[in-house]
């Protein structure tokens, strides 16, 4: 089943992006909408209207496909025409908004190029505008960015929301990148296995994911497995393999046996320290990443625990080998029943 | 003795030059990553060291030996394309033993090493099932457990995870660095990914046109850029158009748009010449407005966009001099702080700023990777 029961609403110039893994029906669920394929079950509106049984061309969408698939033996200002030229408009009137639009996108000096003079990021502008000169209100883009490089990515995801914004359109941008989908959307939909696992702004999701796999899949999270053993202080009390810790998290769970999850950057590493709450460690491995470095820490618990700072000078200090305290603050240890699945099982992105 | 040498080496495909008199050397157990935007020459330089093209000019040398007119099953290297070309018809385990089998190996011996091979990579329970059963991540695994098989010291790896979905590339990353120092390999990896050549290599080989822009560790490269290209391609990096105002033992003073100005410690240039000043995102500290400051390199503007990353928060100014700058804070310090169309200042200490001439072809053609 590539999509099962998904219930989703889109508001009007909505910046919406769906993630997920490689075959969690997200592509599926746009081609839905679109009307490539139909949907065995449900119903599909858009705007007001029923549009299940409408054919692709009048749904008023632009489609923007993955592979990009120009028109090879068109030059790119035949190509961003032939929509509308094909739906019998006026030519004066598909002239100005071609024209409109390749400014809009920077391609004016490119208008007699062919797609395979063009570079990546040139061939994605083209399929784009070709996809919005319809006078599409609604934009489906399947992985729009995928074929490109990942600095050409991270300067054109900026420049397509902005175009959405400017333009007030609706857009579902389909992508496997959760980063490019925390950049640019409003809202972002987390698909898996055919499921609707969360929906939420990129705050809410990396801040305070609702599910398990959320918290792996959109960003970097560490796992711990443990115990509830009590209430101190307002705070729950959680016991990991002998460790005790805290957390503001208020919880309901049938059992005592919980994940409590912590994001690399909201762990507190000092070189010692004797406050009551810290947990010691050594440090096994330092990654370099530009801004911040990651460490990775081998708790005396067994835990392996992955911290991530800024780059500073008290930072730079810490080397493999050392000792160090690690604090968890509350506010940001979240609490989880633990899985009937498994933890490895439920968090997997495989 | 390094393990590949390369001498002068220069490769052309007709009216195209790939390679550019190009030289560099790579050290026994070494895990080097070539960086580089599409068409830099990155895959070609693969493939002449591996020897599936030849150069038109210099030499190759591996081991000490020159291998320019040595064929690649003679090389001793492994060589892993992008996407991976799995034999479909035969399984897993069939896969990994081609490589020994094809050079005279016992059938036992070969299925021996090809199974200890599948174990390291954790595939030895699907030893068994054909290349399209597998996920994406476990046919880039299979890929490498046929490289490693082959015995070669050498690996050669394309894009290795360029076909894997982004949370996936994240989490094998590490994996792959782990798996070619455990095997005392020497490793080049080449990709256009700079956040993933900063995570594994031991040192960046930076590539543009066929030519070498800067090579060392990751945290030479990042924090000391040798030319705009290598400072825009790796990271994220703010840059300002301006010229000499004024030089002094100490440092000099850069005119901007508009009437700003910047102090930067360096004594550059002559009073007069264009230049481009470069300041990292993370480096540009926000400061509330609200109060009228002064300051060296206090610079006044607005807060026009918010974007929350996750563990950074971006916050995107427009300076009063019409210049924008990018401020990168962690989330923990930065999210919201600032709101849009706040007025702000942006602090830049003058021990973060890098300068450089300004490109002849202009700044923004420098800067350009669309």
């Amino acid at each position: 089943m590539a999509a099962k029961n998904v219930n989703l609403q889109v508001e009007d110039r909505e910046y919406l992006c769906i993630i997920g893994p490689s075959g969690c029906g997200k592509t599926t669920l746009i081609k839905c909408i679109a009307g490539i394929i139909e949907p065995d079950e449900g119903e599909i509106y858009i705007g007001d209207r029923l549009v299940n049984k409408l054919p692709i061309e009048d749904r008023g969408v632009g489609y923007v496909f993955q592979e990009i698939a120009l028109f090879p033996h068109m030059n790119v200002y035949d190509n961003v025409c032939y929509g509308p030229f094909v739906k019998g408009w006026s030519i004066s009137r598909v002239e100005n908004l071609v024209k409109e639009m390749l400014n809009m996108m920077g391609l004016q000096d490119r208008v007699r190029d062919h797609p395979d003079e063009l570079s990546g990021g040139a061939k994605q502008k083209t399929a784009v505008a070709r996809a919005l000169v319809s006078g599409s209100r609604l934009l489906l883009l399947d992985e729009p960015l995928g074929a490109l490089d990942a600095k050409v990515r991270r300067v054109l995801r900026y420049e397509l929301r902005r175009l959405v914004k400017d333009l007030g359109l609706t857009a579902i941008h389909v992508t496997h990148d959760q980063e490019e989908a925390m950049s640019i959307a409003d809202r972002i939909v987390v698909m898996r296995a055919g499921e609707v696992v969360e929906v939420g702004t990129p705050f809410e999701l990396y801040m305070r994911p609702k599910k398990l796999f959320t918290a792996n899949f959109v960003g970097e999270a560490n796992f711990l497995v443990g115990d509830l053993v009590g209430e101190e202080d307002d705070c729950v009390k959680i016991d990991v393999n002998g460790k005790i810790l805290y957390s503001k998290c208020k919880v309901n769970f049938e059992d005592n046996r919980i994940v409590a999850v912590i994001r690399p950057e909201f762990i507190i590493m000092r070189k010692s320290t004797s406050l009551k709450e810290v947990w010691k460690g050594e440090v096994r491995g330092k990654v370099f990443l530009g801004s911040s470095i990651r460490f990775e820490v081998q708790m005396e618990n067994g835990s392996l625990v992955a911290v991530k700072r800024p780059v500073s000078p008290e930072t730079l200090r810490f080397n493999v080998g050392d000792s160090v305290s690690l604090i968890l603050p509350r506010e940001f240890l979240l609490l989880y029943p633990y899985p009937k699945e498994g933890l490895e099982r439920a968090i997997s992105i495989e | 003795m390094p393990g590949i040498r390369l001498v002068k080496v220069t490769k052309r495909y007709g009216d195209v030059t790939a390679i550019r008199n190009l030289s560099l050397e790579i050290g026994d157990g070494e895990y080097v990553c070539v960086l580089g935007p599409t068409g830099s020459g990155k895959t070609t330089l693969l493939k002449l060291i591996a020897g599936i093209v030849k150069p038109d000019s210099g030499e190759i040398y591996i081991d000490g030996r020159l291998v320019n007119n040595v064929p690649p099953q003679e090389r001793n290297v492994a060589y892993v394309p992008q996407y991976y070309a799995l034999f479909p018809h035969i399984s897993v385990i069939d896969n990994v033993a081609f490589g020994p089998l094809s050079r005279g190996v016992s059938r036992e011996e070969a299925y021996k090493v090809s199974m200890q091979m599948l174990e390291m990579t954790r595939l030895a329970w699907r030893a068994n099932s054909f290349p399209h059963e597998l996920s994406g991540g476990m046919q880039q695994r299979l890929a490498l457990a046929r490289g490693l098989a082959s015995g070669a010291k050498i690996l050669l790896l394309d894009e290795p995870l360029g076909a894997l979905d982004a949370r996936l590339r994240v989490e094998l990353r590490y994996k792959l660095r782990e798996m070619a120092k455990e095997n005392n390999l020497t490793t080049i990896h080449v990709t256009h990914d700079q956040e993933e050549a900063m995570i594994v290599a031991d040192r960046i080989i930076v590539l543009r046109n066929g030519e070498i822009q800067q090579e060392g560790p990751p945290s030479q490269i990042y924090n000391e850029p040798k030319n705009i290209f290598v400072a825009h391609f790796v990271g994220g990096a703010n840059f300002f158009e301006g010229f000499v105002a004024e030089t002094d033992q100490n440092g000099s003073w850069i005119q901007l748009r508009n009437g700003f100005v910047l102090r930067i410690n360096e004594v550059f240039g002559s009073v007069g010449e264009r230049v481009v000043v470069m300041v990292r995102e993370e480096k540009a500290t926000i400061i509330r407005g609200a109060k009228k400051r002064e300051g060296i390199n206090l610079l006044p503007g607005t807060i026009e966009w918010v974007s929350f990353l996750g563990d950074f928060v971006s916050y995107s100014i427009i300076l009063d001099n019409g210049d924008r700058v990018n401020s990168k804070m962690p989330t923990i310090i930065g999210v919201g702080r600032f709101r849009v169309g706040e007025r702000v200042y942006v602090h830049l200490r003058p021990e973060d700023l890098r300068i450089y001439p300004y490109p002849p072809h202009g700044l923004y053609k420098e800067l350009e990777v669309i």
